[in-house]
């Protein structure tokens, strides 16, 4: 505790703070051997002590002589009501309070859940992408939906040819279709060679109109033409 | 109800400050500590400085308000002097709120309030006390406004010569210096009133 002594301009106040009991141990002791030792202070210290008492007990003689009044049980209630009508709008404004800054947990939620599955969505659509292989884009799908150029099952439809790849398309078309043909007139030949040959052995009008180039025709002889004129 | 005292049912180990504490967190009973133990010394010290049961009522009341209002504000540690102090201070800033606003109209109406003050239910009560009343009212009402405040901040709050210092926004040696005139103008007050009281019962007898 610091000193006041030092500070302390003159005996009045040093004796009064002596008698207040407001002075630090070390002060206190220091006064009190001022005291012992000058009887003049002690006397000034009397003095003070009775004017004290002297002003107090006129306070209190003033407070114990007023006039019966209904003020400090008024007061006192009326503070009390003042007390509690402050502790209720505390109490309100705390629950405004509390509602403005309640985290809507609910909303946040479904907003979280909305931004999980979009984000999922577009992961899953990159994440596709980029597992294609290099050089998937050439549309080469297999009749097992695969893609050849890759070792994973490939759904995706082939993709539009450009007008040289239908060029090229049609002109390997063209040329399976002739060579389809050459071999349908050589079987042709043949068959009219067959039956040429046939009809140089059996005489003409012993056999019936053929209407079927097939070589089973040749058999298929009719029954009732052998009698018929 | 003359000599009203409300019960203070707080342990006294709880300080004032400890209360706040509580109160702030919304508990009435603190609350209710505070306001035994602090408003009827607000409200007599308030009743001496203004000198008008009335408007020591009101400035009582809004003192109270002031402080539940700003509650909030009050620092503990801030070394002021603890909760009675603040009290004090705001009461004390009140009364010279009012003292200011009317500080016109004091002149013109000092002279009918004192009359009125004197007068009416003072007539109802014993002789004897009403005298000595009046006597003493009249000593301390004589006191100039500086040294009447450190005397009853002193007497009422029971505050320390350090805090009132603090409050009043003086140094230490002011303060003790006012107190130390109170007194003794107060001593002499008295004498002067004992002394004619002699001579005007010499008079008569």
């Amino acid at each position: 505790m610091k000193s006041y002594l030092q500070q302390l301009e003159n005996n009045e106040a040093i004796l009064l703070m002596y008698l207040a009991g407001e002075l630090p141990d070390a002060d206190r002791q220091e006064v009190e051997q001022m005291l012992a030792s000058d009887s003049a202070l002690r006397h000034e210290l009397e003095i003070m002590r009775q004017t004290q008492q002297l002003a107090f007990d006129a306070l209190d003689s003033l407070d114990e002589l007023s006039r019966p009044s209904q003020a400090p049980a008024r007061a006192h209630e009326q503070v009390s009501r003042l007390l509690g009508q402050w502790l209720a709008k505390r109490r309100d404004a705390a629950e405004q309070d509390a509602k403005a800054q309640k985290i809507p947990w609910r909303r946040i939620s479904f907003a979280a859940a909305a931004v999980l599955l979009v984000g999922y969505y577009i992961w899953a659509v990159y994440d596709r992408l980029d597992r294609r292989p290099p050089g998937s884009d050439s549309g080469i799908v297999q009749d097992d939906g695969t893609n050849p150029e890759s070792d994973l099952p490939y759904a995706r439809p082939p993709r539009p040819l450009s007008n040289d790849e239908k060029v090229a398309l049609l002109s390997n078309s063209l040329q399976e279709t002739s060579a389809d043909k050459s071999d349908a007139d050589e079987s042709e030949q043949l068959q009219k060679l067959h039956v040429e040959e046939v009809a140089a052995v059996i005489p003409t009008d012993a056999v019936g109109p053929t209407d079927d180039a097939s070589s089973d025709s040749a058999h298929a002889v009719n029954p009732g033409a052998t009698g018929t004129p | 109800v003359d000599g009203y005292v409300p019960v203070d049912d707080t342990p006294a180990n709880i300080s004032d400050e400890m209360l706040v504490r509580r109160l702030l967190a919304g508990e009435q009973w603190a609350g209710d500590g505070l306001t035994q133990r602090h408003c009827i010394a607000l409200l007599r010290y308030l009743q001496r400085l203004v000198r008008n049961d009335q408007l020591a009522e009101e400035l009582h009341q809004q003192t109270w308000i002031s402080a539940l209002e700003n509650l909030d504000k009050f620092d503990v540690t801030s070394g002021g002097g603890g909760f009675k102090a603040w009290l004090f201070r705001i009461a004390t800033n009140k009364a010279h709120d009012h003292w200011r606003s009317r500080g016109r109209e004091k002149k013109v109406k000092e002279g009918l309030r004192l009359v009125t003050d004197e007068i009416g239910p003072d007539a109802s009560h014993r002789m004897e006390g009403a005298e000595a009343e009046a006597k003493l009212r009249a000593a301390i009402e004589l006191l100039p406004d500086n040294q009447k405040e450190v005397l009853l901040m002193r007497y009422y709050g029971n505050l320390k010569f350090v805090e009132i210092a603090q409050m009043l926004g003086c140094p230490l040696n002011t303060a003790l210096g006012r107190m130390h005139k109170a007194m003794i103008r107060l001593r002499e007050l008295l004498a002067e009133s004992e002394a004619a009281k002699r001579d005007s019962q010499r008079q008569l007898g």
